[in-house]
């Protein structure tokens, strides 16, 4: 889902990254299409998140290492300037956040495949990742995409299945 | 590249297609019909829809949703009134062009012309945003030397050079594609 990579905090979604990126004030306020960060995503299948570093490249976030790629095959043949490989030696995710359910998806970028938004929640704290609402009962860890169907006919934002009720609990 | 109802990796014209009996299918200019395995089990009327997209290969809408089937085999289905992805389906997305150089195309610049190996008649100019049928049956082999020479000698544009190995032209109807994609005015995947 769309997401920022907050310089301060060093935070992007529920990740944090133990890296210190510089950030520059440009000129340019986004160089790069929306269809770019999906095909990146695509391309690298280990990535967690993909964001724009000061226009100039992109960095790529997996658990166990942090890339920066230029934008295209053209730059990246043609700078001299190595881009580099960060290995990643704490972790980086902020809470214990699991894949609990799923969130009604409105794409952003048609010419890409995605599946739909993951819900991520602490089963042990209840909470629930950028909603207000907490999980209920003993939420089903990576639920089926059968789930999602059932939310996509309701007024509802996200669902997620409770193994005490054996019923799906809807999200405003 | 441009594309709308279904398009074969950015060559020549698109075609109008739809889904029946499990299938993606649309006709070449030839007159031969393409169909490419589905999972989707109902039956989509054929149509044609402009779009702009490196990915997308064919674009539907049925009832109330969209189907967007790209390169990678994917199709998404998304409800039209507010693009909310309501499936995903998959479809046996060609791997490659299957295409084969067959001659030159002179029109302020030399454009190759690759012929279809799939019906063996239809011929594209590549960038040159014009499309063919041969008027006979492909030749076993083609001279591309002779294109070379004959696109050389002659200089002038809209020259159409194809040669079978004994050096004798192979005629074909060549006609531009169609205009919206040559404005690039139906991007809506970008």
């Amino acid at each position: 889902m769309q997401s920022f990579y907050d310089y301060d905090t060093q935070t992007i979604g529920p990740y944090k990254i133990p890296v210190d990126i510089e950030y520059k004030l440009s000129e340019q306020s986004n160089a790069f299409s929306v269809y770019r960060y999906y095909e990146i995503m695509n391309r690298f299948t280990e990535a967690l998140a993909v964001f724009n570093n000061n226009n100039f490249c992109v960095c790529i976030l997996t658990p166990e290492y942090l890339r920066f790629e230029y934008l295209t095959a053209y730059e990246a043949t043609h700078n001299r300037f190595k881009l580099p490989i960060i290995k990643l030696d704490t972790p980086i995710v902020l809470n214990k956040y699991e894949h609990v359910g799923w969130i009604k998806t409105y794409q952003q970028c048609q010419a890409v495949y995605h599946w739909p938004w993951m819900l991520l929640g602490d089963t042990e704290t209840k909470e629930i990742y950028d909603f207000s609402d907490k999980l209920s009962g003993h939420p089903l860890v990576n639920p089926p995409l059968s789930l999602y169907k059932l939310l996509v006919d309701t007024d509802y934002n996200a669902v997620f299945y409770d193994l005490d009720t054996c019923s799906p609990v809807f999200i405003k | 590249m441009i594309y709308t109802g279904f398009n074969y990796f950015g060559f020549g014209n698109v075609h109008p297609c739809g889904i029946k009996d499990k299938k993606v299918y649309y006709t070449l200019p030839s007159g031969v019909a393409i169909h490419n395995n589905t999972s989707i089990d109902f039956e989509i009327p054929e149509q044609m829809n402009l779009f702009v997209s490196d990915t997308v290969m064919f674009l539907l809408y049925h009832e109330d949703k969209k189907y967007v089937g790209r390169k990678d085999g994917s199709i998404s289905i998304y409800r039209t009134s507010d693009e909310l992805l309501v499936g995903l389906q998959n479809w046996k997305a060609p791997a490659y062009a299957e295409t084969m150089l067959c001659g030159l195309y002179n029109s302020s610049g030399m454009y190759e012309i690759h012929l279809d190996l799939r019906d063996k008649r239809t011929v594209y100019i590549l960038g040159g945003y014009r499309q063919g049928v041969l008027k006979k049956p492909a030749p076993e082999r083609f001279h591309i030397t002779d294109a070379v020479v004959s696109a050389n000698a002659f200089g002038q544009y809209n020259n159409y050079s194809i040669f079978d190995e004994r050096g004798d032209p192979v005629e074909a109807d060549f006609w531009p594609i169609q205009e919206e994609i040559r404005r690039r005015d139906c991007a809506i995947f970008l």
